[in-house]
C-alpha cells in the first residue's frame, strides 16, 4: 500500500545541510502494524510526515496506493490526505475551543459528509472508544487517557486506510498507554494499517514489523517472531 | 484496492453549512476566551463606526445643503465683484432697484426675486411674539422649494399677506391652520395689520432659507422708511431663474450695462462685474469665502471636516488594535490551524475562516455601533444650536454602501494578515511545537506606534485647544465684554426717554448712545491720506460711548460733549489705523473721507477686535454723533450686579415700550459662540483622546504579553543566571519604550501641524501648541502607558524561573 523508493530528505538551512532521511527503501503492505524506531534524531518523525503526506520529500520516490505522491502540491496532499489517512499525535492535538464531539466530528467536515451520518458515524466510533459520555466535555476537562482515546477516534472516524500515530503514548502512565495500545492493535486486527513511531520496545512489541532508523537510514527490519525485548 | 478518498460519493451541496456553523463555535469560544480583548476591541470599532456615522451625516448636512430646491440648478444669484486698491472681492449683493431692471430688460431671466431681512416684533392679541421676516418678490415660492401646509403660495403678491412657517405658526396661534387670521407687525412705534396667506413646512436646517416668515418686498419700504425702489445705493439680495442655460452668458453681458448705475452714485464702491453666481454650492462659498449676503450659509469647513479626520483616526486605531490582538489570539490557536491542516483543510478555507472571524467580531461592532452612532449624533447635535442631525439608513443606498465598505474595510485590514501569515506555516512544525509565535514582528511594531502617534495626536490637539480656550478668555479684545448690555431703540428721543429712566438705578455705572457699536453694526468706507487710501471700519457714537465700552484712550482725548466741531471734523481711531498709514503721531493728522469731508484725528484708542478672534482686525475709525441717530442704549454696571441691572433695563422698557419685546442683550452673549466652539472642539478632542488612549493602552498590552510569553525562557535563564526583577523589566520595556518615543516625535509633529491648521481655519487669533503642550502629552501618554503594563511586567520579572524553564 505504501511504498518508498530510495526516499531522500534533506533540510538546508544558510549555512547547513542537514540529511534526515537517505535512501530509505521500505514497503508497507495493506493491514500491517509497522513500528518505527531508532535514537533521537534518526529521521523517525521526518519519516512519520512524509508517508502522512504532511511534508514532501527531496528526493526518490513515494507511492501511495497506485499513486506517486512525492512531487504532490501541498493542495493534492490535503485532499489525499481527507478520509484516507489518520493521525495520532503524542501530545494529542485536540482543538481547545471544540467538545470531544465536535473534534472527532472535524474530519468529517471536511469531507462534506451529510449531518445524519457524521452524527451517526461519530457516536458510533465514541461508544466504541469508551468515551461518549463525555462527549460534551472540551478537551482540558479530560484526562491524558482520554485525550488519547478522543485523538484515535478522529483518526478512525473517516474510516481512513492508514493511521500514523507519532509516540502515542509518549504523553501516558503505563496503564492508559497500554490501554491505546489495545485500541491500536484492535483496529490493525480489524483491517487498518498502522504505522506507529516509537521509544518504547514494549509498545513496538504490539506491531508485526520493526524498522530500526539510525541517521536516516534504515538499519535493520525485524518481523515479529525475532523480536528481542 | 480501496478507493482513495472513501467518502467522495457522499460530497454534497448542502453541508456547507456544518463547517460554518463549526467556523462560528471556534470563533464564539475563542473569543469567550480572550473576553477582555475582544470586548476592548469589538467596542473600540464600535466608537469608530460610531464616529463615522456622525461623520457622514454631518458631512451629508453639508452635501444636501439647498438641494431640495428643485430648481436649485436654474438658479443663479445676481453678484457683484468690487475692484478697490488692486484687489476684487464677491459681495452677495446687489442694488435694489436691480430687480425690477432685470425683470422689464431681461425676459430670458424667468423669475426674480430680491430678498432682504429684517427682525420685527409680531403681535396677535396683547401678546408680543419676537420673529425674523424676509421681504421678498411674488416670484420667490415659484423658484424655491417651500412645502404648503395651507393657504396658497401665489398670494405672495398680495402686500397685505404674510407667508409664516408652521413653527412661528404653532408659537403665535396654537396652530397651522390659521390662513385668514390677523397678524400685527410692529414697526417701532406704528403697527401694520397682516393677514396670515400661508402656512409652509419649516425648511429644513440645511437650506439657506430659514426665516419664520415672509412678505411682499413692497413692505420693505414701510420698514427701512428712506429707501426708495429707484435707490442704487441700497442694497439687496437677488436671485434669478434661468431655464434655458444656453441663456446664461447673454444674461451675464446685458448685465453689465447696469454697472454704471451704482458706479455713478458710489464712488467709494466701484463694482466692476454682476456675476451670476450659481445657488447650486453657493452656501459653501459663501462660507469658505467669507461672503456677504443675506441668507444662511453652510457650516464652517472646519466643523465639516474635523470630524471626518477624527472619525477615520478613531477607525484606524481600532482596526489596528484589531488587528494586533488577532495577530495575538491567532498566535494562540496555531495548534488548531495544524490540525485543521492535518485534517486536509486548504490554507484557503484557513484564510476564509480568519477573514471571517474578523468580519464577524466587526459585524458586531457594526451592530453596536449603530446604536453608539445615535447616542453620539445626540451629543454632538447637543454641542450645535444651530445643526441636528438626523440618521436615515433605509432610504439611504449610499449610506448602507457606506456602512458595508467600513465593514469591509476593516475585517480586510484586521483579519488580512493573521488570515494570510499564520495560514502559511507547514502544520509539521506547529504540531511538533517548533513554531512559537509571539512577540513583536516589523508590522506590529509599526501598528503600535501609529496607534500611539495618533492617541498623541489627539492628546496634542486636546491640550492645545483648551490652552487656547483660556488664551481667548483672557485675550484683551479692547473694550469691556463683561458688563455691557445693549438694548436697541427706534431713534433719539426714545433713547432719552429710556436713558432718563435707567439713571435712576444707582448700580449702572454709565449709560451711552450710538448709532453704531463693536459687535453689532458698523459700516466699512475708504478714507484718503495723501496718496495712500484704505477702507476702514466706521461706528458712529455718543457721548460716553468710550467710557461705557470700556475704549481705552492711549493718545489723545475723548469728543468733548455737543461740540459741533468733533460732530463735523473730529475722529478717533484705533492703534491699528495708525500702523497702517504709517503714523508715528497720528494726532491731527487729516484723512480725506468720501473725497471731500476733512477728518483730524483727535485721539487713539487700543486695537479693538470689532468680530472677536474670528476674522483679522480691521483699522477703525470712531465718529461722533447727534442725538437723534441713537440707536443703542448701552449700559455698564458692575459684572456681580448685571443680572439685576438687566431686570431692571427689562422692567423700566416694558412701562416705556409696552408694544415691543425688550431686546436688551449681554454683550459677552453676542461673543459667546467663539468660546462654544472653543469648548465644542475641546469636548470633541477629549473625546478621541480617551478612546484613543484607551486603545492604544490595549494595544500596547497585548504586546507586552506577547513578547513576555514570548520571552519567558530567556526571562528565567537570566533569573537563574541572577538578573533582578529591574534588569528583567528592562528587557522586557526597551522596545516598547524605543517605539513609543518614536510615537511621541510623530505625533508631536503630527500634532503641530493639525493644531495650527485646524485653529488657522476658524480664528485669525489663536495660540497653537507650545512646549507645555507636548511635554505634557507625552507624559500622559507614557503615565498611561506605565500603568497599564505595569502589573504584566512586575509579575513577570517575579516569576519564580522553574516554571517557564520546566516549560521549555
Amino acid at each position: 500500500m505504501i511504498k518508498l523508493k530510495n526516499l531522500e530528505k534533506v533540510y538546508t538551512t544558510e549555512e547547513v545541510e542537514t540529511t534526515a532521511l537517505n535512501n530509505i527503501n521500505l514497503e508497507i503492505k495493506e493491514g500491517e502494524f509497522v513500528a518505527i524506531m531508532g535514537p533521537s534524531g534518526c529521521g523517525k518523525s521526518t519519516l512519520l510526515n512524509i508517508l502522512g503526506l504532511l511534508d514532501n520529500p527531496s528526493g526518490g520516490e513515494y507511492y501511495f496506493g497506485e499513486h506517486e505522491v512525492a512531487k504532490y502540491s501541498e493542495r493534492q496532499r490535503a485532499q489525499l490526505r481527507k478520509g484516507s489517512i489518520g493521525f495520532v499525535f503524542q501530545s494529542f492535538n485536540l482543538i481547545d475551543e471544540l467538545t470531544v464531539f465536535e473534534n472527532v466530528e472535524l474530519p468529517l467536515l471536511y469531507m462534506k459528509v451529510p449531518a445524519a451520518e457524521r452524527k451517526q458515524r461519530v457516536e458510533e466510533v465514541l461508544e466504541r472508544m469508551n468515551i461518549m459520555h463525555r462527549r460534551n466535555h472540551f478537551p482540558q476537562q479530560l484526562s491524558g487517557g482520554q485525550q488519547q482515546r478522543v485523538a484515535i477516534s478522529r483518526a478512525i472516524v473517516a474510516k481512513p486506510r492508514v493511521i500514523l500515530a507519532d509516540e502515542p503514548t509518549g504523553n501516558l502512565d503505563s496503564a492508559n498507554g497500554e490501554e491505546v495500545m489495545k485500541l491500536l492493535s484492535q483496529l490493525n486486527e480489524e483491517g487498518t494499517t498502522i504505522v506507529m513511531v516509537t521509544h518504547s520496545p514494549y509498545d513496538a512489541n504490539y506491531a508485526h514489523r520493526i524498522v530500526n532508523l539510525f541517521d536516516g537510514k534504515v538499519v535493520t527490519e525485524n518481523i515479529k517472531e525475532h523480536f528481542h525485548i | 484496492m480501496q478507493p482513495l478518498i472513501r467518502d467522495g460519493s457522499l460530497i454534497t451541496n448542502s453541508t456547507l453549512n456544518p463547517m460554518i456553523k463549526n467556523y462560528l463555535l471556534i470563533t464564539l469560544r475563542s473569543m469567550m476566551k480572550n473576553k477582555l480583548f475582544i470586548l476592548i476591541n469589538v467596542f473600540g470599532l464600535a466608537i469608530g463606526i460610531g464616529c463615522c456615522i456622525v461623520a457622514y451625516f454631518n458631512w451629508e448636512f453639508d452635501t444636501i445643503f439647498n438641494t431640495h430646491h428643485v430648481h436649485a440648478d436654474k438658479i443663479y444669484r445676481v453678484s457683484q465683484v468690487r475692484e478697490f486698491e488692486g484687489t476684487e472681492r464677491l459681495y452677495g449683493y446687489t442694488s435694489l432697484p436691480m430687480g425690477p431692471t432685470v425683470r422689464q430688460n431681461i425676459p430670458d431671466a424667468e423669475k426674480v426675486t430680491r430678498l432682504n431681512r429684517s427682525w420685527s416684533n409680531f403681535k396677535v392679541e396683547d401678546n408680543l411674539f419676537p420673529g425674523g421676516i424676509a421681504y421678498v418678490d411674488p416670484d420667490f415660492f415659484e423658484m424655491f422649494s417651500f412645502e404648503f401646509i395651507h393657504g396658497q403660495p401665489a398670494d405672495l403678491k398680495d402686500k397685505s399677506k404674510v407667508f409664516l412657517s408652521d413653527e412661528q405658526a404653532k408659537r403665535l396661534f396654537g396652530s397651522t391652520d390659521v390662513v385668514g387670521k390677523q397678524l400685527t407687525q410692529v414697526l417701532g412705534t406704528e403697527l401694520k395689520e397682516f393677514t396670515v396667506g400661508g402656512v409652509f413646512k419649516k425648511q429644513p436646517q440645511s437650506s439657506s432659507f430659514r426665516f419664520q416668515a415672509y412678505m411682499h418686498f413692497d413692505n420693505f419700504f414701510d420698514d427701512a422708511k428712506d429707501v426708495k425702489e429707484t435707490d442704487w445705493k441700497t442694497w439687496t439680495t437677488m436671485f434669478v431663474m434661468i431655464p434655458n442655460p444656453t441663456r446664461v452668458n447673454a444674461i451675464h453681458k446685458q448685465l453689465q450695462a447696469y454697472r454704471e448705475n451704482n458706479n455713478k452714485v458710489r464712488e467709494d464702491f466701484i463694482v466692476k462685474e454682476y456675476v451670476l453666481d450659481p445657488f447650486v454650492g453657493m452656501a459653501q462659498r459663501d462660507e469658505i469665502n467669507d461672503t456677504w449676503n443675506e441668507t444662511w450659509d453652510a457650516n464652517p469647513r472646519s466643523a465639516v471636516y474635523a470630524p471626518t479626520i477624527m472619525a477615520v483616526l478613531v477607525l484606524l486605531i481600532a482596526c489596528f488594535n484589531m488587528t494586533n490582538t488577532s495577530i495575538a489570539i491567532s498566535s494562540r490557536r496555531l495548534k488548531e490551524i495544524g490540525i485543521r491542516k492535518v485534517m486536509g483543510s486548504m490554507r484557503a478555507q484557513l484564510i476564509v475562516q480568519f477573514i471571517g472571524e474578523t468580519m464577524f467580531i466587526c459585524f458586531l461592532s457594526l451592530v453596536i455601533g449603530l446604536f453608539l452612532g445615535e447616542v453620539l449624533l445626540n451629543a454632538w447635535n447637543s454641542l450645535w444650536e444651530e445643526m441636528k442631525l438626523t440618521s436615515h439608513y433605509i432610504d439611504n443606498p449610499g449610506f448602507v454602501l457606506f456602512l458595508v465598505a467600513v465593514l469591509l474595510f476593516t475585517g480586510l485590514i484586521a483579519g488580512s494578515y493573521p488570515a494570510f501569515y499564520i495560514s502559511s506555516f507547514e502544520p509539521v512544525g506547529i504540531l511538533k511545537g517548533k513554531l512559537k509565535l509571539g512577540g513583536t514582528n516589523l508590522f506590529t511594531r509599526v501598528l503600535l506606534c501609529l496607534q500611539y502617534a495618533i492617541s498623541l495626536l489627539a492628546i496634542v490637539c486636546s491640550i492645545a485647544f483648551y490652552q487656547n480656550s483660556k488664551y481667548q478668555r483672557d485675550f484683551d479684545l479692547g473694550f469691556n465684554e463683561e458688563s455691557v448690555i445693549i438694548a436697541y431703540v427706534e431713534n433719539g428721543n426714545e433713547y432719552e426717554t429710556y436713558r432718563n429712566a435707567l439713571v435712576q438705578n444707582k448700580d449702572i455705572l454709565s449709560v451711552a448712545g450710538s448709532k453704531h457699536s463693536i459687535f453689532s453694526q458698523r459700516y466699512k468706507d475708504p478714507v484718503k491720506y495723501e496718496s495712500k487710501q484704505f477702507e476702514v471700519d466706521i461706528i458712529d457714537v455718543g457721548d460716553d460711548y468710550l467710557k461705557t465700552m470700556g475704549l481705552t484712550l492711549t493718545e489723545g482725548r475723548d469728543f468733548q460733549k455737543d461740540s459741533e466741531t468733533d460732530r463735523k471734523e473730529s475722529v478717533i481711531i484705533t492703534q491699528k489705523m495708525a500702523d497702517i498709514f504709517k503714523w508715528e503721531k497720528p494726532l491731527g493728522k487729516e484723512i480725506l473721507w468720501h473725497d471731500t469731508v476733512k477728518l483730524y484725528v483727535v485721539g487713539v484708542v487700543k486695537d479693538v477686535y470689532t468680530v472677536g478672534l474670528w476674522a483679522q482686525m480691521e483699522p477703525m475709525m470712531i465718529r461722533y454723533t447727534n442725538k437723534e441717530q441713537y440707536t443703542h442704549v448701552i449700559v455698564n454696571a458692575p459684572i456681580e450686579k448685571l443680572t439685576a441691572v438687566n431686570a431692571f433695563m427689562e422692567k423700566e422698557w416694558k412701562q416705556i415700550f409696552p408694544n415691543r419685546l425688550y431686546n436688551g442683550r449681554y454683550l459677552y452673549e453676542e461673543m459667546k459662540e467663539a468660546f462654544t466652539v472653543n469648548d465644542n472642539i475641546v469636548k470633541m478632542f477629549i473625546f478621541l483622546g480617551i478612546v484613543a488612549m484607551i486603545l492604544s493602552a490595549t494595544g500596547l498590552f497585548t504586546l507586552v504579553s506577547l513578547n513576555i510569553i514570548k520571552k519567558m525562557k530567556e526571562i528565567g535563564v537570566r533569573k537563574v543566571l541572577g538578573a533582578s526583577i529591574v534588569n528583567i523589566t528592562r528587557i522586557i520595556n526597551t522596545e516598547f519604550v524605543i517605539i513609543l518615543l518614536i510615537a511621541s516625535v510623530l505625533g508631536c509633529a503630527l500634532g503641530y501641524f493639525m493644531v495650527d491648521l485646524l485653529m488657522g481655519s476658524i480664528w485669525d487669533y489663536y495660540q497653537s501648541t507650545t512646549m507645555i503642550t507636548f511635554i505634557v502629552s507625552i507624559v500622559v501618554m507614557f503615565v498611561i502607558s506605565a500603568v497599564t503594563i505595569g502589573y504584566k511586567v512586575f509579575s513577570a520579572a517575579s516569576m519564580n524561573p522553574v516554571n517557564t524553564l520546566r516549560d521549555e
